[in-house]
C-alpha cells in the first residue's frame, strides 16, 4: 500500500516536473522571440526615420533651396571673376566723346548682367543634382548599416530558440526519472503485495509457486534461482 | 535548472554586440577624419581654378584691347561709332569669358565634393565588417589628406576668338582703312589727283602753305 502511494506521488511529481520544464522552455522561447521582435521593430523605426529624412530633402521646396544655393555660389564666382578696373581702362585719347558711346556701353553692361543672372541660374541646377546624389549616397549607406545589423540578429534567433528549447533539460530529465522510478516502484509493490494474492486466489499463487519450483517460472527467492533452466523439469 | 543548454546563442549574441561596437567606433573615426571638408574647403578648389584661369583671361583681354585700339588708331576711327561698337563687343566677350571661368570653378568645387562623398561612402561600407576601428580611422585620415584639387588644370581656350574674327579682321575695317589711306595720302601729296584739293582744316594751315 505504501509503495503504491509512493509510486503515485512520484509519478505525479515526475509528470509535474516534465510539464514544468516544458512550460519553462516555452516561456524561454517566447521570450527570445519577443526580444527579437522588439529589436527588429527598433531597426524598422531607424530605417523609417532615415528614409523620411531623405524624403524631406527631395521635396520641391528643398530642391528649390538647393537650386538657389547653387545660383548664389555661381554668382559669387562670377563676381569674383571680374578683372581689375585698371585692365579695362582705355587710353585717354580713346575716351569716346560722342554721346552714343555711353549708351552702347551701358547697353552692353545691362546685357552682361542679364547674362550673368541667367548663367548663374542654370548653374544652380547642377548643385541640385549634386546635393541629391550625396543625400541618396548617405541614406543608402545608413540603410545598409541598419539592414546588415538586423540580418545579423535575425540569423542568431534560431540558435537562441534552440538554446531556449533545451534550457530545462535537467528538470525534464528529473521528471522522467521520477515517473520511471515511480512506475517501477509501483510494479514492485503490486507484485509483492499480499492483496494481490487475495485478488487472484491462493490456489493460483500455489500454482505459480509450483511452477517456480519446477524451474518453469523463476521466483524471487534468491539469486541462485536464476541458475535454474526455465525448461528443466523434475529438478527437485 | 538549465543543465545541458547550448551556449552558442550567447556567444553569437556577444560577438554581434562586439561587431556593432566596432562599427560604431569606425564610423565615428571616419566622421572625425572627414570633419575638415567644410564648404570653405570646397570653395578653395574653385578659387584655385579662378587663380589659374583669370590671369590668362586678363592677358587675352589686354592683347585684344591693344590690338583693337591700334587698328582703330591706324584707321583714324578711334572716336567713331564703330569703335564704340567694337569696344562693347570686347566687353561682351570679356563677360562671357568670366562666366565660363566661373562655371569651371563651380564645377571643380562640385567634383571635389562628389569625390569626397564617394570615398566616405566606401569607408562606411568597410566599417560594417571591420574588427579594427583604428585601422579604418587611419585609412580615412590618409584618404582625407590626399583628397585635394587636381594639380593641373586643362588650358583655357581663346575667349576672344569670335571677337577677333568679327572686329579685328572684319571687312569694315578694311573699308575704313581704304578711305583713310586715300584721304591722308591726298593731304600729304595733292598732286596725286592733278588738282588742288583743300584740306578741311585749310584755315588752320600755316600761312606759307595757304594757296
Amino acid at each position: 500500500m505504501a509503495c503504491g502511494t509512493i509510486a503515485l506521488l512520484g509519478s505525479l511529481a515526475g509528470t509535474g516536473a516534465s510539464l514544468g520544464a516544458s512550460a519553462l522552455e516555452n516561456n524561454a522561447m517566447n521570450k527570445a522571440t519577443n526580444q527579437e521582435l522588439v529589436r527588429n521593430q527598433g531597426f524598422v523605426n531607424q530605417a523609417r526615420n532615415t528614409f523620411n529624412t531623405s524624403q524631406q530633402l527631395s521635396t520641391p521646396q528643398a530642391a528649390q533651396n538647393q537650386i538657389n544655393q547653387g545660383k548664389q555660389q555661381s554668382l559669387g564666382y562670377i563676381n569674383s571673376s571680374a578683372l581689375p578696373s585698371a585692365t579695362l581702362s582705355m587710353p585717354q585719347n580713346a575716351i569716346p566723346q560722342n554721346a552714343g558711346g555711353n549708351a552702347l556701353q551701358s547697353g552692353q553692361n545691362a546685357r552682361n548682367q542679364l547674362s550673368n543672372q541667367a548663367s548663374a541660374g542654370l548653374q544652380g541646377y547642377s548643385n541640385f543634382g549634386l546635393q541629391q546624389y550625396l543625400k541618396d549616397l548617405q541614406a543608402n549607406s545608413n540603410l545598409g548599416l541598419i539592414g546588415n545589423e538586423a540580418n545579423a540578429w535575425k540569423n542568431i534567433l534560431p540558435y537562441q530558440l534552440q538554446a531556449a528549447s533545451q534550457s530545462q533539460t535537467g528538470l525534464s530529465t528529473l521528471g522522467s526519472l521520477l515517473s520511471t522510478g515511480s512506475n517501477l516502484a509501483g510494479l514492485y509493490g503490486l507484485t509483492s503485495s499480499p492483496s494481490l494474492g487475495n485478488m487472484l486466489g491462493n490456489s493460483r499463487l500455489n500454482q505459480l509457486g509450483s511452477l517456480g519450483q519446477q524451474g518453469l517460472f523463476p521466483m524471487s527467492t534468491g539469486m541462485s534461482d536464476w541458475n535454474i533452466s526455465p525448461f528443466a523439469t523434475n529438478l527437485g | 535548472m538549465s543543465c545541458g543548454s547550448s551556449n552558442a546563442a550567447n556567444a553569437l549574441a556577444g560577438q554581434q554586440q562586439q561587431q556593432q561596437q566596432w562599427t560604431d567606433r569606425a564610423i565615428e573615426n571616419i566622421n572625425n577624419a572627414f570633419a575638415g571638408f567644410t564648404p570653405q574647403f570646397y570653395q578653395g578648389a574653385g578659387r584655385a581654378y579662378q587663380n589659374y584661369a583669370l590671369p590668362q583671361l586678363q592677358q587675352q583681354f589686354a592683347m585684344n584691347q591693344n590690338q583693337l585700339n591700334s587698328n582703330l588708331a591706324n584707321q583714324g576711327i578711334l572716336n567713331s561709332s564703330y569703335a564704340q561698337q567694337a569696344r562693347a563687343g570686347l566687353s561682351g566677350a570679356l563677360n562671357q569669358g568670366q562666366q565660363q571661368i566661373a562655371g569651371q570653378a563651380l564645377q571643380q568645387q562640385q567634383q571635389l565634393q562628389q569625390q569626397v562623398g564617394q570615398e566616405k561612402n566606401q569607408l562606411y561600407s568597410q566599417a560594417q565588417t571591420t574588427n579594427n576601428p583604428s585601422q579604418i580611422g587611419q585609412q580615412a585620415l590618409g584618404i582625407a589628406a590626399n583628397t585635394t584639387a587636381p594639380s593641373t588644370f586643362a588650358p583655357i581656350g581663346n575667349f576672344f576668338n569670335q571677337f577677333g574674327q568679327q572686329y579685328l579682321a572684319g571687312q569694315n575695317a578694311n573699308t575704313y582703312n581704304n578711305f583713310a589711306n586715300q584721304y591722308l595720302n591726298t593731304l600729304s601729296n595733292p598732286s596725286l589727283f592733278g588738282q588742288q584739293m583743300y584740306s578741311p582744316f585749310y584755315s588752320q594751315l600755316p600761312s606759307n602753305q595757304l594757296q
